[in-house]
């Protein structure tokens, strides 16, 4: 297991070896955050929510079977927690002035830290205005776009954290797909990626 | 590592540190422990409902073939509603939607393919006489598939499922199969339509039962 060095950690972690928390940390974390961030537009929300993740992974780790993917497995959780929340009528706010802090794995236009500030402020609003298209779709549907197109996880792995069938999420993220290109036509796509993208989408 | 909030890493660890020292065999007692249990429990039902007194006349088939089959489709059924699955979620949607709309089917269709010997049914000379057990096999067979479905979802508590759902009914259609077996080594009624209707039927309001469980444990 050494090319999945994640789930290498949570094995150790599960066997009984605690310090392996702190690297299963740092290896989960981030996306985790991201993630949920992305999911609640609520930074102290994705905190509260990552926090109380690893929490859950804690009390079920002597289930863990050894080698089982982690990411799926945490986003599940984050996400039903999220969904928790909102049924719970907690806070969950989008909040304009609180830009997105999270790292972009996969994100279509994202420019390099040292790419001219002319173009990371159009960049930023392009992606302000992705995450306000997706707040307006079905959870789901945004979710399932967010998945597979930032997070980059593959359909299989969307389909149990959604907890439905591949072509439901391919569907569903076809949806979100359709929702933004009607709403930001082809600008919020990478120029190289435009041409084969539908196809790829759809 | 910037990018998440200060302090969280420490909180996380700290809060870990408070937990209980972790049992990595855990899952296998429990399965161990949920096997004993419904063995325990198919053993002790059948030695005090007693079996069925015309088991030697069955045609071999009909007798060992349903009882093997049973046994299977009850195994695979709750060994599918545990899995862990490859990401801790369970066996992918599909699958568990698959095997939870066909083992009723299955089920019942096996009580019509497979020749049953009315003839031999004691003290059942009509169809009539037949479907009047029926109600009451179903209810005994609710009563059974209770405990089976517990210790199946004490095996699997804790853990959030893909489909918390479908894992549920696909726990309680493993329940019901179970008690269908021991219907069929208690039951001398074998007249199809009551296989069906007394024996087989009861899988879905189990299956609904555990549904209704499994939407609040698993996720």
């Amino acid at each position: 297991m050494a090319d999945r060095p994640l789930e290498d950690a949570m094995t150790r972690y599960a066997a009984g070896d605690d310090g392996a928390l702190a690297a299963v940390y740092d290896l989960l974390a981030p996306q985790l955050f991201v993630f949920l961030r992305r999911t609640c537009r609520d930074a102290t929300l994705a905190e509260d929510l990552t926090h109380e993740t690893f929490l859950r992974i804690v009390r079920a780790r002597a289930l863990y079977k050894p080698g089982a993917d982690v990411v799926p497995w945490a986003y599940s959780i984050g996400r039903r927690l999220f969904l928790d929340s909102i049924r719970s009528n907690r806070r969950v706010v989008a909040s304009l002035d609180d830009p997105g802090t999270g790292e972009r794995r996969s994100d279509p236009g994202i420019p390099h830290p040292d790419a001219p500030a002319d173009e990371q402020v159009s960049a930023h609003r392009l992606a302000e205005r992705i995450e306000d298209v997706l707040a307006d779709i079905p959870e789901t549907q945004a979710t399932a776009f967010r998945l597979l197109k930032q997070e980059g996880l593959a359909v299989a792995e969307a389909a149990q954290i959604l907890g439905t069938t591949e072509t439901s999420v391919k569907l569903r993220a076809h949806r979100a797909y359709e929702a933004l290109r009607e709403a930001l036509g082809t600008s919020w796509e990478v120029p190289e990626r435009r041409a084969g993208k539908r196809a790829e989408v759809s | 590592m910037s990018t998440l909030p200060p302090g969280l890493r420490d909180r996380v660890l700290a809060e870990a540190a408070k937990a209980p020292p972790a049992r990595p065999a855990t899952f296998a007692q429990r399965a161990v422990s949920a096997a004993l249990v419904v063995t325990l429990w198919l053993g002790v039902t059948v030695w005090a409902m007693g079996v069925r007194p015309d088991l030697r006349d069955l045609p071999p088939v009909y007798a060992f073939g349903t009882f093997a089959a049973l046994v299977l489709a009850a195994a695979a059924m709750s060994r599918l509603g545990v899995a862990r699955g490859r990401a801790m979620l369970g066996p992918p949607v599909w699958v568990l939607m698959v095997t939870a709309a066909a083992l009723p089917l299955v089920i019942s269709l096996w009580s019509y393919v497979v020749p049953a010997p009315v003839a031999t049914s004691v003290g059942c000379s009509s169809k009539a006489e037949a479907m009047s057990y029926a109600p009451m096999c179903g209810v005994i067979a609710l009563l059974l598939s209770t405990p089976v479905l517990g210790a199946l979802f004490w095996l699997r508590r804790g853990m959030i499922a893909s489909a918390p759902a479908l894992t549920g009914a696909c726990l309680g259609a493993a329940a019901a199969t179970w008690a269908h077996l021991i219907h069929h080594a208690h039951c001398p009624v074998a007249h199809p339509l009551h296989v069906l209707t007394g024996h087989a039927l009861p899988i879905v309001p189990v299956m609904i039962v555990g549904a209704l469980i499994g939407r609040k444990v698993f996720r």
